[in-house]
């Protein structure tokens, strides 16, 4: 029971830590959380959501940026929905807040049973941003993203491309790539990132939309390899694969946001520390190695810009999911 | 349990028809293949045709799968009553918090179900609560639902 | 020779005290974290993950894996005491270790279910290490039709567990693959039978269902008779506390089937304990002489789905530690565990972090030895649960039925529903519905129907890619012939049994 033991010194700290910052709220320089957060994530323990809560809380209490004991909460159900019902139900509670990605907006748009939409919560920054790569199978002679196209121009619907749900970035890179390109191949969606690679390398299918960090140490091994960056400019850690516009198939880029909301009409001197507490984390060794290791970009923007660049995203992806097929309910 | 057979086919072939009425709904075919609706129309199809089939093998009295529990109808009646305990102790979990609803419902069925003598009742009850809020609460940390008392 | 090499590598690194300590640590909070029902092992590694960062990864490893294979020993414990299913993947273990409890064979249904997890862990050990990278290569082979194939496969079992009515059986598993498929349909995110409730979304979580109509039924069905004594027959002496040597050898056929079958369904990514669990279970039935008693107390019913259920730990590392590919939820966590670390799960981690791979080998033999010793005393301990009266144990049982079901998601519906469920179990008994067809029917009708729907992506539609290959055309094969069977054997059955019956 040694872990309890742990918690409980946790526990502990935080009191005192807690102790120690109340005068600064008495004197009235803007909120501080008073006691342990929760933080919300919309995945099961060992998702995609649920890693970066987890990844925040350590990279903050390690730059000493807030006191340990930070929870994460995971909200699994309904791909999202169930985390947006909790936020909603802490409306006027400062001591939670929760992590989102896309599928909170995809599935504000595509879900009839949400009672909340990603609009009825208070934006406040965002992170970082995820590009998507082709990646195909080491041995495969396609050189680049545009032979592929080329070839299932050839043969239509007999490539196949693996990747998640209908409603998943890469479904619609494929929906919007078809449609400029005119090309038609298959799309079997598989339920999780190891049995796409294992789809992948089995040969099974053929390319896959993925993000570099999941694919990195297949690419290492020479199992895969990453044939184009499906982003505006190439990518750091990546530069010698060109992009999707380099090879000459021009489509409107969406990238996979992670970042941070809280719960409805959160007061601004609230969404002031938030964003306070997270710009500084941006700056720190922490997060440049996250970022790094991760492939990711770090894409800081606060509340106001992060509310309107949701609502484009949010026009963005109710006509991409349209095209894809899939029905828009709101 | 005759009756029972017959009645379990029309609960089924009710079920099996709202089954089928909400895949219709559903596309049988999508872009992508088989759609949502493929599976749950034939699975409506089949629980159907199954559900027929019990109620005419009963009816007609074919010998097979023909032995009873023998329960009397007072037993059905501890049972339920037990079953209905619970279902009241879980609408408290929300109002009370699980600590206070499991001692009620605890206490309840020992003292009623069991007759056994309030105080027995009051023992397993709270003993048993100390345990769950010991093992669950104390040592995991599982947050059980709280009442307006704070455990 | 150099796998010897390595083992000693290995040896030398999970043998140090620290690591020892580590190791044990890990498969006693996994012990715990499988016999309490709804705490599983995903959670439990996600809570200690931050604990770990001080540690030497290897170190970590040890016992992050030590909880992940401890949790399936202790899995077993409260489904043969109180019919409560500790996990999903021992569900299987209440049909008939609940009913050698209940006939005052507790003690070896318990130490059974320890040395078939023992055996059959140590052999699915034994594989990772002999020969994870081939493996991995052959578990390459499967795509959607051959999963497709592993599921038909799965879901002939019914034609065993059906009970005397086979409409009654075949009405539970058409029920179960109903429940199964509630919730958003995967492939065009469009909403089934959910009711408008965003709890349902995500479909009805398996421990909720198994929960309500083993654990609560159970007490129902209990409580129809006010004098309850003769519920359990108490064992007496210490001699009937452990499995004798008559048991063990009736077991003989299970260890294999359940190393088997648990080590090859692990190694498919996605496809999980319970799905190997039932399986088995299913084997042993059909190649069981006396059939009839699974399910009333066989001991072979014990061993063979608990042993799949351990080795599917070693097979499932395969594919982890040999591609980085996890296979399941808590292959997720471990996989994210060694990032947080700052190794590079992959396709070279053998390679490059050799003291890891063959430490954690090693210490997973270690582990499975001390869990055995863990085990096996604990058993006389636990049995004395059993003495309790039953006014004071059903209680206790509904209690950690609600907490269990709670604390899977936290949510209020999956209780209500539990108690729906077992309303629902009550009167599956009294009218004689099978509960195994209606569990494996949830279990396994979903992937099934997303192998199938995947398959005919694969092909733009065309049926006979299931046919078509090698692997999936062999297993479909099986299948047939398993259903087939049964119907031969009844027929030569009961021309047996005429005479036979006095």
């Amino acid at each position: 029971m040694k872990t309890t033991r742990a918690f409980i010194v946790i526990a502990a700290t935080m009191v005192v830590a807690t102790l120690a910052v109340t005068p600064v709220n008495v004197l009235g320089q803007g909120f501080k959380p008073t006691r342990a957060v929760d933080v919300v994530n919309h995945s099961r323990a060992g998702g995609g959501s649920d890693l970066f809560a987890r990844a925040l809380v350590q990279m903050l209490e390690q730059e000493k940026l807030i006191p340990p004991g930070w929870q994460v909460l995971n909200k699994a159900a309904g791909a999202g929905a169930q985390a947006m019902a909790y936020l909603a139900e802490k409306k006027g509670d400062p001591h939670t807040i929760s992590v989102f990605t896309n599928t909170w907006v995809v599935t504000s748009l595509t879900v009839k049973e949400t009672t909340y939409t990603i609009d009825d919560f208070t934006p406040l920054v965002r992170m970082i941003l995820e590009p998507t790569v082709a990646v195909i199978k080491g041995d495969s002679l396609y050189k680049n993203l545009k032979d592929f196209v080329e070839d299932a121009k050839k043969k239509p619907g007999q490539l196949i491309q693996v990747g998640g749900t209908v409603s998943s970035v890469d479904n619609l890179f494929r929906n919007l790539i078809q449609k400029t390109t005119g090309a038609k191949w298959q799309y079997v969606d598989v339920r999780s990132g190891g049995e796409r690679i294992a789809n992948l390398l089995g040969g099974h299918m053929h390319i896959y939309f993925a993000q570099p960090a999941e694919v990195s140490e297949h690419v290492r091994a020479g199992n895969v390899k990453i044939i184009a960056a499906l982003t505006e400019s190439r990518l750091e850690g990546l530069p010698n694969v060109s992009t999707i516009k380099e090879q000459g198939i021009d489509v409107p880029i969406i990238t996979q946001v992670r970042g941070a909301v809280g719960p409805p009409a959160m007061p601004k001197d609230r969404v002031q520390y938030w964003e306070g507490l997270f710009l500084r984390l941006t700056k720190t060794a922490s997060w440049k190695k996250y970022v790094k290791e991760n492939e990711v970009e770090s894409a800081y923007l606060n509340s106001e810009q992060l509310g309107a660049s949701l609502k484009e995203l949010s026009n963005q992806l109710r006509e991409t999911l349209k095209e894809a097929g899939v029905k828009v309910v709101r | 349990m005759t009756k029972g057979d017959v009645w379990a086919g029309l609960i089924l072939a009710g079920l099996a028809i709202f089954i089928i009425q909400q895949a219709l709904v559903l596309d049988y075919f999508s872009e992508y293949g088989l759609g949502p609706g493929f599976l749950p129309l034939w699975l409506g199809i089949v629980i159907f045709t199954l559900s027929l089939a019990l109620i005419g093998i009963r009816i007609l009295g074919r010998p097979e799968a023909f032995e009873n529990e023998g329960g009397t109808s007072a037993g059905t009646g501890r049972a339920l009553a037990t079953w209905g305990g619970l279902m009241l102790a879980i609408a408290l979990l929300n109002v009370l918090g699980f600590i206070t609803s499991f001692v009620l419902l605890t206490f309840l069925l020992v003292l009623v179900m069991d007759r056994r003598s309030p105080s027995t009742s009051m023992v397993v009850a709270v003993g048993g609560a100390l345990g769950f809020y010991l093992v669950f609460s104390a040592i995991l940390g599982v947050p059980l639902p709280q009442g307006p008392w704070g455990f | 020779m150099e796998t010897l090499q390595n083992l000693s590598l290995g040896l030398s690194v999970a043998l140090t005290l620290t690591n020892l300590s580590w190791c044990f640590i890990g498969v006693f909070i996994g012990t715990v974290v499988g016999i309490l029902p709804g705490i599983g092992p995903p959670g439990a590694i996600a809570m200690l993950l931050p604990l770990t960062f001080k540690l030497d990864p290897t170190s970590a490893f040890i016992m992050l894996a030590g909880i992940y294979y401890g949790a399936k020993y202790g899995g077993s414990t409260t489904s043969i005491l109180l019919n409560i299913p500790g996990e999903p993947s021992s569900v299987v273990t209440c049909l008939d270790g609940y009913q050698m409890a209940r006939q005052g064979r507790a003690g070896p249904a318990l130490g059974i279910a320890a040395i078939a997890s023992f055996i059959a862990g140590t052999f699915g050990v034994l594989g990772l290490m002999l020969a994870a990278p081939p493996l991995a290569r052959f578990a390459l082979r499967f795509a959607p039709p051959e999963y497709f194939a592993v599921m038909s496969l799965g879901l002939t079992m019914v034609a065993y567990l059906t009970g005397k009515s086979v409409v009654k059986g075949l009405l539970a598993t058409f029920f179960g693959i109903w429940l199964g498929i509630i919730g958003t349909d995967l492939f065009t995110a469009q909403s089934r039978y959910t009711f408008g409730q965003v709890e349902l979304v995500d479909g009805i979580d398996f421990t909720v269902v198994s929960i309500g109509l083993f654990a609560v039924a159970e007490i129902l069905v209990n409580m129809e008779s006010r004098v309850k004594a003769d519920l359990f027959k108490l064992p007496k002496g210490l001699r009937n506390l452990l499995p004798k040597l008559q048991d063990l050898k009736d077991c003989r056929f299970a260890f294999v089937n359940g190393t088997l079958v648990g080590f090859f369904v692990g190694l498919l990514p996605g496809a999980g304990a319970t799905i190997a669990s039932m399986i088995s279970y299913g084997i042993e039935k059909a190649v069981s002489k006396h059939p009839e008693k699974f399910g009333a107390g066989a001991i072979e019913g014990v061993a063979a789905p608990e042993g799949a259920n351990n080795s599917d730990a070693g097979g499932g590392l395969v594919p982890l530690l040999s591609l980085g590919i996890p296979g399941s939820n808590v292959g997720a966590m471990l996989l994210a565990a060694l990032y947080l670390w700052g190794l590079r799960p992959g396709p070279l981690l053998i390679h490059e972090h050799p003291e890891l791979f063959w430490g954690v080998v090693a210490s997973m033999y270690v582990g499975n030895f001390l869990l055995l010793i863990l085990n096996l005393p604990l058993v006389p301990i636990f049995v004395q649960i059993l003495r309790l009266p039953y006014f004071a144990l059903y209680p206790m049982v509904l209690g950690i039925s609600i907490v269990g079901v709670y604390s899977v998601n936290y949510s209020f519906l999956d209780v209500w529903l539990m108690g729906f469920f077992g309303l629902l179990g009550y009167l599956m008994r009294k009218l004689h519905f099978p509960m195994a067809p209606l569990v494996l029917g949830m279990v396994l009708g979903k992937p099934t129907e997303r192998a199938l729907r995947q398959s005919l992506m694969m092909s733009q539609g065309d049926f006979t890619i299931l046919f078509m290959r090698p692997i999936s055309a062999t297993l479909l094969s099986a299948a047939v012939i398993i259903l087939l069977s049964p119907t031969v054997q009844r027929l030569s059955l009961r021309e047996k049994k005429g005479p036979q019956r006095v």
